[in-house]
């Protein structure tokens, strides 16, 4: 008896919970989902008229420093913030199945592209949205837990910490919004050219020494930490190179501008482990522009982005280099 | 497996199920399995360790069974104390005696290259080891009859609720209880979910958020002075606080799911009068533990004054070294040592001044007196608890009113400084509302039970405030940070 009202009693109450869940989903869903910019990326690469013929993969650095909309129509920037190896492979596989024209990958090179800061991260739910369960599956080793969350995270955005945050900061905005009228707005969004920009623009040398120092020293001490080259996100790259040369496609690396202050704590750390593997991958070129603004720190956003002033410039330059490699 | 973690959430419900779902007789080996996995999940090896240390343990308490001669009994358990805690030293304390040892020869001129070790500390091993040794002395005395069944004795040493950080159990009333036949029951599973659930709130949304402000202080206490180091002081000991007693609510009301009764390891210790109140609310298994095996042995009460104090401190010295291999530790249970022996020579005369002032006519006014006094030793001590070193621990105090008097003219002035905590404005403000509504629920708690009352609330409203913690709880709660208590 004791079993079965129990039971009765938790039945119960979880159709509560879900309801209640469900009631903050559909919440979610109209306030942000639908306004995702990861989403809005991925509808804009569906469309079959985009037939672009280089194609850039990787993180906030392309994503933030490479603006397409300067360098020419055959450019296309696939580049997401907080994006691996992994799902720079995932992204590669869409492309070659969907887009022709293209020639080339360019593809980080930077420090931290294998280390513990990016293999951590085995939330594969974003790239439900773009390709199959299969083709997730051919390049994430499965660990039953993670694949759990990922999938509840994908049917269930706000299982994930992650999104109830977010839930939180826009529920908050929204009540605020009732009371002074100001309407949320996203601070990194797509402007015309499908290009990520930041509502607010920074320059990192405005910023006292002393901050801009400790604000490096903690992005390397994060970004850099150990283990530097995780051989889960080399078998990725390795696994990219060997598709691309699968489909006749070259692949460029590129070491994107860092700040000085950057560059002097990243000196400290085995950074040349991370250069080694590099150099044995069948890498077209890799270009390395780390220091490229090294008098010019005003170009800068912060330590280890580029402001709009300092991608433009830096695309301009970046599209001149590869026309060179690519005729 | 971490208690907030989502493996927790998938294996706590499917042991709980499995355990009602088996006949008693295999209730054991259900709970031994799901221990050693549960431990086994942060690093197979030391469950290892764990499983050798039980094997000794169990033999040397049947050795001592078995041994009628008062003498040969001592040597067993002279020999078994001795090999358990070789393991806490080797593996707690090898690199801070070390370290020690290496700047006294240094210091001293004279060569010294014994490397430090590159070990982990095994998970919860100060916890198991007090665990063993009360065992041990427990056979010793005759108060506890050894454990003869092995897998009863290994289910006893690796309870996974109470494993990794307590509460530490007393054989005599944890053994017997895998013996009992639990059943399933409605009202005492009920309870145990809200304590679970209540947890949780302590942890991932009190303590957890307290965290944000207390780690930028205390991580960097150098760029500040004044009411930031005041405020994160007191925000560090309410997040020890509901860490450390989350944890044990989670531990305590996991077990009750199962029909386990362990010791209660807090009770409001914010609201104690007096430090030796205190220690009689917090840590309570940890408490216990000292005074029964460490603090009566060496005479207790019936000893003159002088040497009273003298055990007093070499108690809490231990009891602060029990925490941590570093200073800090040690000085703050000199400290709390301290505390209780000035308590005890100055009570007489505290007890007069408070009948000269005329407080003594005034009960809750002169418990509200002794109950902030209490908290502001308290957590004045907790300062070298957090701090990382003790140029830290000396900055903090040497800065709590530096500047203060400016911080506090303004009011623009100190939203600027409160803002420097990383803290939003509605986490502060909500850090401090539910502060408020911990000791509210506890003031309830202890005045007339806040369970109890809950069974006779109307249904629409129980569930109302569960949904409300559970969404607290998946809303406002964080996930990222492991318990304080799991470091020792």
């Amino acid at each position: 008896m004791p079993a079965r009202s129990l039971f009765h009693s938790a039945v119960s109450f979880l159709i509560g919970f879900g309801v209640l869940f469900a009631a903050c989903s559909a919440y979610y869903e109209v306030r942000v989902i639908r306004s995702d910019n990861l989403l809005k990326q991925f509808a804009y690469v569906r469309q079959e008229s985009l037939q672009p013929e280089v194609v850039f993969f990787g993180d906030s650095h392309p994503a933030m420093d490479v603006r397409t909309d300067a360098m020419g129509g055959r450019y296309f920037n696939f580049a997401f913030p907080s994006f691996n190896l992994r799902e720079a492979y995932l992204k590669v596989q869409f492309i070659l199945q969907h887009k022709p024209r293209v020639r080339a990958f360019v593809v980080p090179a930077d420090d931290h592209i294998f280390s513990v800061y990016r293999s951590e991260d085995r939330n594969f739910a974003p790239m439900l949205h773009l390709v199959t369960l299969r083709d997730v599956w051919q390049v994430y080793q499965f660990r039953p837990l993670d694949m759990l969350t990922s999938l509840a995270t994908y049917v269930a955005p706000l299982s994930n910490p992650i999104h109830r945050q977010e839930f939180v900061r826009v529920l908050k905005k929204d009540i605020s919004s009732l009371f002074t009228g100001e309407l949320l707005q996203r601070d990194l969004f797509w402007d015309g050219h499908c290009q990520l920009t930041l509502r607010e623009g920074k320059e990192w040398s405005t910023l006292p020494e002393g901050q801009r120092e400790e604000t490096a020293a903690s992005r390397v001490q994060v970004q850099l930490q150990d283990p530097l080259v995780n051989q889960e996100l080399v078998r990725a790259l390795r696994s990219l190179l060997a598709l691309a040369e699968e489909h006749g496609v070259a692949v460029i690396g590129v070491r994107y501008p860092i700040v000085r202050e950057y560059q002097d704590r990243a000196r400290l750390m085995d950074i040349a482990s991370v250069r080694a593997v590099q150099s044995k991958l069948p890498f077209r070129a890799i270009l390395d522009y780390q220091q490229l603004y090294d008098d010019r720190q005003n170009l800068f956003q912060d330590e280890d982005h580029l402001n709009e002033t300092g991608a433009i410039l830096f695309s301009r330059r970046l599209a001149r280099d590869l026309e060179a490699l690519l005729p | 497996m971490l208690f907030t973690s989502p493996s927790y959430l998938l294996f706590f419900p499917a042991v709980a199920v499995a355990y009602f779902a088996l006949p008693q007789r295999f209730r054991w080996v259900l709970l031994l399995v799901a221990s050693y996995f549960f431990y086994a999940s942060w690093k197979p090896i030391y469950a290892l360790l764990l499983l050798c240390s039980t094997i000794v343990n169990f033999l040397a308490a049947l050795a001592m069974g078995r041994e009628t001669d008062r003498k040969l009994r001592l040597e067993y358990l002279w020999l078994a104390i001795a090999m358990n805690v070789a393991l806490l030293l080797f593996f707690k304390y090898f690199n801070f005696i070390n370290d020690e040892l290496r700047s006294l020869f240094g210091f001293a001129g004279f060569p010294y290259d014994i490397p430090s070790l590159k070990i982990l500390l095994p998970l919860g091993i100060s916890f198991y080891t007090f665990q063993f040794l009360g065992y041990l002395i427990d056979v010793y005395r005759g108060s506890v009859a050894p454990e003869r069944h092995f897998g009863v004795f290994a289910v006893f040493s690796s309870f996974f609720p109470q494993l990794i950080a307590g509460p530490i159990a007393r054989a005599g009333n944890l053994l017997p209880q895998f013996r009992t036949v639990h059943l399933l029951e409605y009202r005492r599973i009920v309870d145990s979910l809200l304590l679970i659930l209540w947890g949780f709130f302590k942890k991932v949304v009190i303590a957890d958020n307290l965290a944000v402000a207390v780690n930028t202080v205390y991580d960097h206490p150098e760029r500040f002075t004044g009411l930031p180091l005041i405020v994160t002081t007191v925000f560090f000991a309410f997040q020890i606080y509901c860490d450390f007693s989350g944890y044990s609510d989670i531990a305590v009301g996991s077990a009750q799911v199962m029909g386990f009764s362990l010791t209660d390891n807090f009770q409001r210790p914010y609201a104690a009068r007096s430090i030796r109140d205190f220690w009689r609310r917090w840590h309570i298994s940890l408490s216990l533990w000292f005074r029964d095996y460490i603090y009566i042995p060496l005479g207790g009460n019936r000893v003159s004054p002088s040497r009273r104090s003298l055990n007093l401190m070499a108690v809490f010295l231990l009891c602060g070294l029990w925490h941590g291999a570093a200073w800090t530790f040690v000085v703050w249970g000199a400290l709390h040592g301290f505390y209780q022996v000035w308590g005890v020579m100055t009570r007489s005369m505290r007890e007069q001044l408070a009948q000269v002032s005329g407080l003594m006519r005034f009960p809750r006014l002169l418990g509200a007196w002794q109950v902030t006094c209490t908290f502001f030793l308290v957590a004045l001590a907790w300062v070298f608890f957090r701090a990382a070193t003790f140029t830290d621990a000396a900055y903090i105090f040497t800065h709590f009113t530096k500047g203060l008097a400016d911080q506090l003219s303004s009011f623009a002035g100190l939203r600027e400084i409160l803002g420097n905590l990383s803290m939003s404005k509605t986490l502060f403000v909500g850090s401090i509302l539910s502060i408020v509504l911990l000791e509210g629920v506890q003031w309830l708690q202890q005045r007339e039970g806040v369970r109890h009352g809950f069974h006779h609330m109307p249904k629409v409203l129980r569930w109302s405030v569960y949904y409300i913690l559970i969404f607290a709880i998946l809303f406002a709660g964080r996930f990222e940070s492991p318990f304080i208590y799991f470091q020792f």
